[in-house]
C-alpha cells in the first residue's frame, strides 16, 4: 500500500499515513488525527483513526513509569477496557511500549485500541489506532504498519 | 437441576437437555417458565436476540477448550454463545461486532511473553495431543532445540483451545476457517495444520485477536441470496 509522508511542522515528528486519510491539527491536546474519510465507510460506521499526542512529563519520566500511569488512566476512564497485550521493541532506535486492548465504545461498538508510547525529548507521546473490533484483522493492521513508521526528530536514547 | 434466567441481559443458565430443547423448537420445558424465560408460551424479550441467532445464523462456531465445547452463531446484527458454566450451559447473546471481544474472553486472551528463539516445531497431531495432556515434550520426535522450547511453554500450560468457524459457502470460500492456539504463560503458539503434520507457530495476542476477528465469512464468501 502506497502511504503518504506527514511532518508535523511544530512538534517535529513523522509519520506516512494511509492515502487519502482526513487529517486534523487543530483539536485541543492532540497534534495529530488521521481519520478515515466518511465518504469511504458505510454511513453509521466507526471510521478507524490514528492519533498522535505529546505530553509535558515529571523531570526524569521513565517509560515503564509513564505507560503505568497512561494506561491506569485510559482504564479508568474508557469502559470495560480489557488490555490484550504488551510487547516492548525499539522503534527509529527508540525503545517503544505497544499495547492492545479493546473497550465498549456503546451498546453496539466494541473498539480495539493499538497504542504505542515513547518517550523522546522529554516529552511522552502516545500513538493510538482506533477501529471497531471486528475491523481490527484489517484496518486496525494497516494503522499499526503506518505507526511503525513514526519517528521523533532529535530524539535520542 | 435449576434454571436460572436473567431478563435484564437475557442470560439462561439451564441443564443440557432443556437448552437442546429450546433450540431445537420442542415445547419449552416447564422450568423455563417458571424461570421467567417463557412468558404465555413465548421467549422473554431478552431472550430473543438469542433464538434469533441460532434461527437466522450464517456462520455457526465450535468452541473447545481443554475438555469444555461451546457453540456461537452469529447472524449478521447478533449473535448466540452457548459455553459451560457449573455443570450446567449458559445461553446468552451479544451484538456481532462484539464477537472477537467475547471469543477474547471466553479464552481469557492477555498479555503474554513471546516464545524465544521464535522457531516454528513441526509435529504430529497424536504427538502435540499427548504432550499437551502429559505437559511433557519428551518423546514427541523432536530436536534437542525444539524439544526444549516446547518443555518451556509446556511448563507453563495455560489451556490448548480452537475455535472452527463454519457456513455455507459462495464458490469462492472453503466455508471454514480455524483459530488454533497453545496458550501458555511462558508464550503463545498457533496450531496449524500441514498435511499430515501440524506446525506450531510462535504467536502473539495481537495476531490472535486479528484472527478472531477475521472468523467470519467475508461478504463475497456467502452465497447471494437468490
Amino acid at each position: 500500500m502506497d502511504r503518504e509522508a506527514y511532518r508535523h511542522a511544530e512538534l517535529g515528528f513523522t509519520i506516512e499515513l494511509p492515502p487519502g486519510i482526513e487529517v486534523h491539527e487543530d483539536l485541543p491536546h492532540v497534534a495529530l488525527l488521521a481519520v478515515e474519510r466518511s465518504d469511504v465507510v458505510p454511513e453509521g460506521t466507526f471510521r478507524a483513526s490514528l492519533s498522535v499526542v505529546a505530553e509535558d512529563g515529571p523531570e526524569g519520566l521513565d517509560l515503564d513509569g509513564y505507560v503505568a500511569g497512561s494506561l491506569e488512566r485510559e482504564i479508568a476512564a474508557m469502559d470495560d477496557l480489557r488490555l490484550l497485550d504488551r510487547d516492548q521493541y525499539e522503534l527509529g532506535g527508540v525503545p517503544v511500549v505497544r499495547t492492545l486492548a479493546h473497550y465498549r465504545g456503546g451498546d453496539a461498538l466494541a473498539v480495539a485500541l493499538e497504542q504505542w508510547r515513547l518517550i523522546a525529548r522529554g516529552l511522552g507521546w502516545v500513538l493510538s489506532s482506533t477501529s471497531d473490533a471486528i475491523s481490527f484483522a484489517d484496518k486496525g493492521e494497516i494503522m499499526a504498519e503506518c505507526a511503525e513508521t513514526f519517528r521523533v526528530e532529535g530524539a535520542t536514547l | 437441576m435449576r434454571v436460572d434466567f436473567s431478563a435484564a441481559s437475557g442470560t439462561l443458565l439451564a441443564p443440557e437437555a432443556v437448552i437442546d430443547g429450546l433450540l431445537g423448537g420442542a415445547d419449552p420445558a416447564p422450568a423455563l417458565a417458571a424461570a421467567g424465560a417463557i412468558v404465555d408460551g413465548a421467549p422473554h424479550p431478552s431472550l430473543e436476540p438469542a433464538l434469533q441467532a441460532v434461527e437466522q445464523a450464517l456462520c455457526r462456531m465450535r468452541l473447545e477448550r481443554g475438555e469444555r465445547t461451546g457453540a456461537v452463531w452469529a447472524s449478521p446484527a447478533v449473535c448466540a454463545i452457548l459455553v459451560p458454566q457449573d455443570g450446567r450451559l449458559r445461553l446468552s447473546s451479544f451484538p456481532t461486532l462484539f464477537l472477537p471481544d467475547a471469543l477474547a474472553r471466553v479464552n481469557d486472551l492477555g498479555p503474554r511473553p513471546r516464545i524465544e528463539p521464535a522457531r516454528t516445531i513441526s509435529i504430529s497431531p497424536g504427538d502435540l495431543a499427548t504432550a499437551i495432556a502429559t505437559r511433557s515434550a519428551a518423546g514427541a520426535g523432536l530436536d534437542d532445540e525444539e524439544r526444549e522450547l516446547l518443555q518451556v511453554t509446556l511448563d507453563a500450560l495455560r489451556e490448548h483451545w480452537r475455535i472452527e468457524a463454519r457456513w455455507e459457502p459462495s464458490a469462492e470460500s472453503p466455508g471454514v476457517r480455524v483459530v488454533e492456539v497453545v496458550d501458555t504463560d511462558a508464550g503463545m503458539w498457533s496450531v496449524i495444520p500441514d498435511a499430515s503434520r501440524v506446525e506450531l507457530w510462535p504467536t502473539t495476542p495481537t495476531k490472535v485477536f486479528r484472527a478472531l476477528g477475521g472468523l467470519l465469512p467475508r461478504d463475497h464468501e456467502i452465497p447471494v441470496p437468490s
